[in-house]
């Protein structure tokens, strides 16, 4: 799901950049400082993640786990995946620099869509409600995520139906996977420790 | 108490987590192009980190120029050959689909040389050829004559060599630019990106904390 240094036109590198620095920002301003080792934790995780590879597919894709992110983390998920994803250039040579900004806004993005969109579902004291809500939540911001790839190489000519749908179809396993891993963190913690889950009340 | 005794847990769990992962060959999601040469053919090699050919990608061969000269598809192995342009440097770019994207530079001086060769190996190859010739052929006088006899096996001997020297040579070229290049994350890596994360998240709540004038709890 990282796009890689030398594809993408200045425009579109620019306005990615312009928006996940300003959704940073904003995350940070409005960050709690109770809540601050648990966004360093999971963005441990989302850096980690990307060296977890799915075998199956066509393509040669790995977890992303943007979802789980996002669903816990809200707005926040943004400067976690761009510190994730800075790392993850610096060391692992994924991405590049240039395509930080729009490499976050692909992947943060849906995982803030997804918390607002699928939270009343998962704190729902219903098990199967919660449990798809989950599941749903993991799995769209996987799609999510891949649509957006699909949409910033629209602006360098590949036309977007064929795009979409090979990003899709090569990332079909992980957007599984992640919605069964996403459903399976969402009933430990209710069982564990929900605490954590607070956050899907907040505001 | 029972904190504490988690993050211990913590500390002994993500480590081994990781060791886990990468003994099973967690591999770097990038895409890679190699090229050789082989007489008169360029031979590009494309695949991804963990080792898997790049099928169905789009090579692109440039000259010094920045001009495309070569636009072609790597096959179900990922290698996709064109003729040799000439000898010169070539930017070889490869657009795997979905955004991924490759470079790798053919030097001039990768490329063996056909007719007018890179004129220091040949220099030598003169002169041994000759030196040896001086020693074996006693009755042949060190004159204009010899030296011309001389150069002319000089260069059969050293077509030869090349064309020997490639076919042993290419193989352990091919993995020795390999191994340059896949180097998918070490642990080391690995560790130091999570210890650099847990570092900002102090950083942070130190400076946050400092803000607020009560840094004691």
């Amino acid at each position: 799901m990282h796009i890689t240094e030398g594809v993408l036109a200045w425009p579109v590198l620019a306005a990615g950049a312009a928006v996940a620095a300003g959704g940073a920002a904003l995350a940070l301003k409005r960050l709690e400082e109770d809540r601050i080792p648990q966004a360093g934790i999971l963005a441990a995780g989302f850096f980690v993640a990307s060296l977890v590879h799915v075998p199956i597919g066509p393509s040669n894709v790995h977890l992303v786990m943007n979802g789980l992110l996002g669903l816990l983390l809200g707005w926040t998920a943004f400067p976690a995946i761009l510190v994730g994803l800075i790392l993850q250039a610096a060391l692992f040579q994924f991405g590049g620099f240039t395509t930080l900004g729009v490499n976050t806004v692909i992947m943060a993005a849906p995982a803030v869509t997804v918390h607002y969109l699928f939270r009343a579902g998962v704190r729902s004291d219903n098990r199967t409600l919660s449990l798809v809500s989950s599941f749903l939540c993991g799995a769209a911001a996987v799609l999510m995520g891949s649509l957006l790839v699909a949409a910033s190489l629209v602006f360098t000519g590949e036309a977007f139906l064929g795009v979409a749908r090979l990003v899709v179809v090569a990332h079909l396993p992980v957007t599984v996977i992640e919605g069964v891993i996403t459903a399976f963190c969402v009933v430990f913690l209710k069982r564990v420790k929900p605490e954590i889950l607070e956050v899907l009340h907040a505001r | 108490m029972l904190a504490s005794r988690r993050s211990l847990w913590l500390l002994v769990l993500v480590p081994a987590v990781i060791f886990l992962l990468h003994g099973k060959g967690a591999q770097a999601h990038r895409v890679y192009v190699f090229a050789w040469v082989e007489g008169d053919t360029v031979y590009t090699e494309s695949y991804f980190g963990g080792k898997r050919k790049a099928a169905g990608g789009t090579i692109l061969v440039y000259d010094p120029a920045g001009r495309e000269i070569v636009r072609g598809e790597t096959n179900e192995e990922g290698i996709f050959a064109f003729p040799l342009p000439g000898r010169m440097d070539l930017r070889i770019v490869l657009e795997a689909s979905t955004g991924h994207r490759a470079e790798y530079r053919l030097g001039a001086d990768e490329i063996p040389g056909g007719g007018e060769g890179s004129p220091g190996p040949a220099v030598q190859t003169k002169q041994e050829s000759t030196t040896r010739q001086d020693a074996l052929g006693g009755d042949e006088a060190p004159g204009s004559q010899g030296e011309g006899s001389a150069s002319v096996d000089a260069e059969a001997v050293r077509t030869v060599v090349e064309k020997a020297l490639d076919e042993r040579l290419n193989p352990l070229v091919r993995s020795v630019a390999r191994l340059r290049q896949d180097q998918g994350p070490g642990v080391t890596e690995i560790l130091g990106g999570i210890g650099y994360i847990v570092g900002l998240v102090g950083i942070y709540l130190y400076a946050r904390s400092r803000r607020h004038g009560k840094g004691d709890d």
